[in-house]
């Protein structure tokens, strides 16, 4: 409390340019919190991806009807385009082929929780690389009759719990039995088959799943709710996995086929477009991060180093009553952690709110440790260097000097 | 107490615009004694305060407080001295301005494990003994000439130190306030503390019981004022 009071006799003197040095280094602190959590998005999202890069998949994005007359405000001659059944389309695929779009049901436990259920294929669900609490393994989960595996967001469930309750689909209720597979970890990430892009790579594809929601083993689905299940707005997306038996031409056969529906985009494009991604973020984010370091660095730096050279008289009074060089730079140091933990706190509060507000936190940051890491040594660098450039400046004058100069002010 | 034994202090030794500031001084201060240093400008007496202070070194020499070596002392011991023996005032007022009255008597006694409370309580006392108790709350820079000078002088009596040394206390001050200033040294002085002043001026240093008179470097005349 001491050494903040006579820390604060430095601030007080200069309180505008204090004030606008925070400002200055609570915009760094939030400009190097996008920049890395966008890069730790695409590479967690890549990662999830992984052993789907390796495997026939493909994207396939139908044009509905009800797409082009939304989007073309109905130019478009929708009786050219031909009408998509996707059990038609599934028995135009050659070999037993994963064919499947994502279905939403909500699902209501005994205990008065409820779920919205998302229904995925098998395949996509083992083959995801989920990041999961715990020692949980879903690429080893077993069907069981009657059973639903769920894999759930966030702290409610634990893996392993055994809930009762039903599903609704439409007017209709499906008593069942769930088992939670397994729970995500932050950021709860899932491929989903919602959003589109022009390029589509895997941070595309990657959503984040709501507390309120849940991924489903769709194969664990009793038969009778999936019947009418396909109503869509816009696009329609199917995640497609080629029979691996296939030879390559049946596989191109099938390819053909599924271009016949709407746009295909294959695992490997996928995974080019994720890499491509990843390096122009570096490329592009790379300089401006470290130049934001540098800029915190200098100013604070560059001010600490102004305001002690002009605070000469204050240190020499605290050295002729009693205050050892030891003292001293304890004093610089706590001044200086004073400036960057008072940046350092609205930058993680603005953090922390747009991580409360899911939809702001996508669109603005994507927070995980290596934020919360790269912020932390951030937060080092900018206190230990400007406390390195002081004791410097210190260390070269002695008492006598500083009372000098005092005296010549 | 104070013993200073063939002190040479020379600036920018070994370069060609060295200036030879102290030159072979002797001199002892017992305590309680209340001592006029005289002399031109430039003759020495600042950098002889600064070595007294602790805060300037010299090339050769020896400074001995209670007979023991301030060469020897460590940084931190020099500190400890500063912070518990002796009181230091300057003529430029020295309080910190962002700080007030209060605050900067208080200050000798932050880098003690004083309580808050004592210190505002020290603090208060100190700054009545020099009159200007009602003043805690302002800030220095809203002090008057005389009001700064007291309070550091209540700065370098809270500690209550066995020597204040101040380097012409009554520099920027009227006659009126200066001789008030003197009189408080003179009431300081009494209760035990021995006080070194500076001063170009023959009143003020008539305040004191002894008077040393430097030039060029050197002491040329040690007396005792007879009153
Ligand atoms: N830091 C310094 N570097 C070089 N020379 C110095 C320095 N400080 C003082 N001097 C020189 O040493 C000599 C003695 O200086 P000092 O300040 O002790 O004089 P003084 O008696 O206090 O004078 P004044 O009455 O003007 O304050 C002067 O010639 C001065 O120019
Ligand atoms: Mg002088």
């Amino acid at each position: 409390m001491r050494l903040f009071k006579l820390a604060f006799g430095l601030i007080y003197r200069h309180m505008l340019l204090h004030a606008a040095l925070i400002i200055q280094m609570t915009a760094v602190f939030l400009i190097l919190a996008n920049i890395v959590s966008t890069i730790c998005l695409n590479l967690y999202s890549g990662n999830m991806m992984k052993n789907i890069f390796t495997q026939d998949f493909y994207r396939l994005e139908v044009l509905t009807e009800r797409f082009l007359r939304v989007s073309t405000g109905g130019m478009t001659d929708i009786s050219e385009i031909e009408a998509f059944d996707p059990e038609k389309v599934r028995g135009e695929l050659k070999g037993d082929p994963v064919f499947c779009n994502e279905y939403v049901y909500p699902a209501f436990f005994a205990d008065g929780r409820c779920l919205d259920l998302i229904f995925q294929d098998e395949r996509l669900i083992k083959n995801t690389n989920f990041l999961l609490r715990g020692t949980a393994n879903i690429e080893a989960s077993e069907k069981e009759e009657g059973v639903i595996r769920i894999i759930t967001a966030g702290g409610n469930y634990k893996t392993g719990d055994s809930l009762r309750g039903y599903i609704e689909v439409e007017d209709k209720t499906v008593e069942c039995e769930f088992k939670v597979a397994g729970t995500l970890k932050k950021p709860y990430s899932y491929l989903s088959a919602t959003n589109s892009a022009v390029s589509l790579s895997a941070s595309v594809i990657a959503e984040e799943l709501m507390p309120g929601q849940a991924i489903a083993f769709l194969d664990d689905m009793p038969d009778v709710t999936l019947k009418s299940a396909n109503d869509y707005s816009g696009f329609c997306i199917y995640h497609v996995f080629f029979d691996d038996s296939l030879t390559s031409k049946e596989k191109a056969g099938n390819l053909a086929t599924l271009q016949k529906y709407g746009s295909v985009t294959s695992a490997k494009e996928i995974e080019e477009n994720t890499k491509k991604e990843i390096s122009i973020w570096l490329e592009k984010k790379l300089p401006s991060l470290i130049f934001a370091a540098v800029i915190a660095v200098s100013g604070l730096s560059a001010v600490s180093l102004i305001n002690i050279s002009g605070n000469m008289n204050t240190f020499s009074l605290y050295c002729l009553s009693g205050c050892t060089k030891k003292r001293l730079y304890a004093i610089i140091l706590v001044y200086i952690l004073f400036i960057v933990s008072v940046s350092f706190i609205p930058a993680i509060g603005v953090l922390l709110i747009s991580g409360f507000f899911r939809r702001l936190a996508a669109a603005f940051v994507f927070i995980n440790h290596y934020t919360f890491i790269t912020l932390g040594i951030t937060a080092l660098t900018l206190i230990l260097i400007p406390v390195l450039f002081s004791l410097f400046a210190f260390r070269r004058k002695p008492l006598r000097a500083m009372i000098l100069d005092y005296k010549k002010q | 107490m104070i013993e200073l034994k063939n002190i040479y202090k020379t600036y920018n030794l070994g370069q060609p615009n060295a200036v030879v500031a102290l030159n072979d001084v002797s001199l002892k201060i017992e305590e309680g004694e209340f001592i006029a240093i005289i002399g031109k400008s430039g003759a020495g007496k600042s950098t002889l305060m600064h070595i007294l202070a602790c805060v300037e070194d010299y090339e050769k020499g020896e400074y001995l407080f209670d007979d023991q070596p301030v060469s020897k002392l460590s940084e931190s011991k020099k500190a400890k001295l500063r912070n518990k023996s002796i009181g230091t005032v300057f003529q430029d007022y020295s309080l910190i301005e962002t700080f007030s009255a209060g605050e900067n008597t208080e200050l000798p006694l932050m880098f003690t494990r004083c309580s808050k409370k004592e210190r505002k309580q020290r603090a208060e006392n100190a700054l009545r003994e020099v009159g200007i108790s009602k003043l805690y709350d302002q800030n220095a820079l809203k002090l008057s000439g005389g009001q700064r000078q007291r309070a550091a002088i209540a700065r370098a009596m809270i500690i209550k130190p066995r020597i204040i040394l101040a380097d012409e206390p009554t520099g920027a001050l009227d006659s009126e306030t200066s001789k008030q200033i003197m009189q408080l040294l003179t009431r300081i002085n009494k209760t035990g503390a021995a006080v070194v002043i500076i001063t170009h001026e023959k009143e003020i240093s008539d305040y004191c019981n002894r008077k040393i008179v430097i030039s060029d470097g050197r002491i040329v005349s040690d007396t005792l004022n007879e009153k």
